[in-house]
């Protein structure tokens, strides 16, 4: 990776929610750097947190849910401390989300136009010509076929993908410094996907963004990500670029989630390798390793110790009491 | 794959012939969805039949008419020889018995109100009356560890167990009455890959155990491949490719297929890179309902500029020995991508 400042640096971020049996932390300390133009994939399955990150980088965590703890430092200032003010103009201006489901993001009464010169203007001082006219730059620039004349349509009238695509359009429209997208496909059918994907990818490279990409999906994040970080119960459980986490994954849980897909040339006569029992609930994390319940190469320490960041040659982090062991395995 | 014998009737449990369903979109019947549209194929006794297809496709409406929770508009279902929709109300409740269907979402289909016990056992109760509590008790219980529940979850609310554990639920709810033939729609798609890895498993290892038949519904091509015997591609209400799945993946035909099969990313990001240009073969969907003519694919195939693509509509034929294609111009990816190529450079697409 480059010695370039980062524009995002996360430190022991903490969501929690108190409830009436007990205060729980879906999130338990996730550190990690965003540079300029990176394209960072985190990956998990629901419940491993990785949502709830996204939602608490934009303070959009619904009540009770609270960050407990750490900082978000965008270009140096950290967002946990900023007023709900400051932080509505962050929002949307250097920090964008484009959520899961666009039907339910937009409003359904009013036409994506004026949705879109709404975000432009909330963020800039322009005349609402100027704003529509950049508005239908926008929806041209995001695929959108004849923008002019789709300006005043509502979102019904549009496709999933479309109306995706309206989201995008929206999300850039203030230039953003970092977009979020929390499974920005997973709503859109195959085809739609791979064409979404590839205009994210060509959006990110012409306005200079860097994307933190939020996927349960490890083949989207394949196709699209630098960089990928392994959520489970809660913690990054392993770091890496991307190509060398597919291929040679150091922590037992990448290994056993990259098993355990049906891949599209797996050999159909063999059973899939499942990882048993299930991920735990926040209020029940494990003693010690919160895998080592379902890890094949668990062994005593794993019961007890919590396992603390291993840094591996190669700039690799993952927080496995074999961590060194099995990467020097797969090096050698 | 060894040579495999020329199908005889006792080896077809159902048999789809012309079906459609029309969903009319105004009072007088003049506009009407066709959600399904003419659609033929048979399922044999003991493979599963994968039907691949994507949102709006028609794949779940077809699967309720194979177990007459629908209507059809035109055509027939035949089960075991019977057509079911001759059938009267009572003998329709004892041809229940032989299929059962499995949803997608195992928290809206299982009553929040009732015990893992009280679900599973509620179609013995229905079709097997007969049976006293303490047999339906160890029914129960069999069919826990059948599924890879244990004993003590029989008292358990869905509230309390996990998306994968209501979805073993679900399946042993669907095999307590002993069903030949089993509809699974899209019943892995709400689950983590953990868990679906799980479910994939166990739903082929009961296949193997008690002789079932299946009719798997998904949107996702690479379970549906290791699922499925055969396969069925459904687009906007037709079936516009069928095969052995040795076929559908080693020399798909149609064009959407190729679409589907080169939109599937893969966990490998030097794979990845290799396939990016492909993504270039299908244009965005259309809205939902709206009347194509010609091939109804055409508005996003690389080929659809062509004059008899935009008015007849191909019918599903031969391409190969049991494999068929509903195009104009069948042929392999890479021809088509050739093929492509010189259209788009001849005649520049506004």
């Amino acid at each position: 990776m480059s010695e370039q400042t980062p524009i995002l640096d996360v430190r022991d971020l903490h969501v929690e929610f108190p409830l009436p049996g007990g205060t729980i932390t879906p999130v338990r300390g996730v550190s990690f750097t965003l540079d300029p133009r990176q394209r960072l994939g985190i990956v998990g399955e629901s419940g491993s947190g990785k949502s709830l990150t996204a939602l608490s980088l934009m303070r959009l965590l619904s009540p009770p849910g609270r960050i407990g703890g750490g900082e978000v430092l965008l270009d140096g200032q950290d967002l946990t401390k900023l007023s709900e003010r400051e932080m509505a103009r962050v929002r949307g201006g250097k920090l964008a989300l484009v959520y899961q489901d666009p039907m339910s993001s937009l409003n359904p009464v009013q036409t994506i136009g004026r949705q879109i010169v709404e975000a432009i203007r909330t963020h800039e001082d322009v005349s609402r010509r100027a704003a529509r006219d950049r508005a239908i730059d926008l929806l041209g620039e995001v695929g959108l076929p004849q923008p002019a004349k789709r300006f005043d349509s509502y979102p019904h009238q549009f496709s999933g993908g479309m109306r995706q695509r309206v989201m995008i359009a929206m999300a850039i429209s203030a230039g953003p410094d970092v977009l979020i997208a929390d499974e920005p496909t997973t709503a859109l059918d195959v085809t739609t996907q791979a064409r979404i994907i590839d205009l994210l990818g060509r959006l990110v490279d012409e306005h200079d963004m860097a994307v933190i990409l939020i996927t349960h999906d490890l083949g989207v994040a394949a196709s699209f990500c630098d960089d990928v970080h392994v959520m489970y119960a809660g913690r990054i459980v392993e770091k890496s670029s991307s190509e060398p986490l597919f291929h040679q994954p150091v922590h037992p849980y990448t290994e056993a989630l990259l098993n355990a897909i049906c891949r599209l040339d797996f050999d159909v006569t063999k059973p899939i390798a499942a990882i048993p029992g299930q991920p735990p609930a926040p209020q029940a994390i494990p003693e010690g390793c919160p895998f080592h319940p379902r890890c094949p190469y668990a062994f005593q320490k794993c019961t007890g110790d919590v396992p603390g960041v291993t840094v591996l040659p190669n700039g690799r982090e993952a927080e496995c009491h074999l961590a060194a062991d099995r990467a020097g395995a797969v090096v050698a | 794959m060894s040579a495999v014998p020329a199908p005889v009737p006792e080896q077809e449990l159902v048999v789809i012939d012309g079906l459609s369903r029309h969903f009319p979109l105004d009072k007088r019947g003049e506009q009407v969805v066709r959600a399904v549209d003419d659609v033929s194929f048979t399922i044999r006794r003991g493979e599963t039949f994968g039907l691949v297809g994507e949102s709006g496709s028609g794949k779940s409406t077809l699967a309720r008419l194979l177990l007459r929770l629908d209507k059809p508009t035109a055509g027939s279902v035949h089960f075991d020889g019977v057509d079911i929709a001759a059938l009267s109300p009572r003998e329709l409740r004892k041809l229940r018995w032989r299929m059962q269907i499995v949803f997608q979402d195992p928290f809206a289909s299982l009553n929040r109100r009732r015990t893992v016990e009280q679900t599973i056992e509620m179609p013995l109760r229905v079709h097997q009356p007969e049976l006293k509590s303490a047999e339906r008790a160890a029914r129960v219980r069999e069919l826990l560890d059948l599924v890879g529940l244990r004993a003590n979850h029989a008292s358990a609310y869905p509230r309390e167990l996990s998306g994968g554990q209501c979805q073993r639920v679900s399946i042993a709810r669907a095999l307590s009455i002993r069903p030949e033939f089993v509809v699974l729609d899209e019943a892995v798609s709400a689950v983590d890959v953990s868990i679906q890895a799980q479910i994939l498993n166990l739903l082929r290892e009961l296949q193997g155990r008690l002789g079932l038949t299946y009719l798997f519904v998904s949107h996702d091509l690479s379970v549906v491949r290791y699922m499925s015997n055969t396969i069925g591609v459904m687009y906007h209400g037709k079936l516009v490719e069928l095969g052995t799945r040795e076929q559908l993946f080693s020399s798909p035909r149609h064009p959407y297929t190729h679409g589907l099969l080169a939109s599937i990313p893969l966990p490998d990001p030097e794979l990845e890179r290799e396939r990016r240009r492909a993504h270039g073969l299908v244009r965005d969907e259309v809205a939902a309902g709206t009347e194509v003519p010609g091939c109804r694919f055409h508005p996003r195939c690389p080929l659809g500029t062509r004059e008899v693509c935009r008015t007849v509509e191909p019918p599903l034929e031969l391409v190969g020995a049991d494999h068929r294609a509903a195009c104009h111009f069948p042929q392999s990816a890479e021809s088509l991508a050739r093929e492509a190529a010189g259209e788009s450079a001849a005649a520049p697409v506004g």
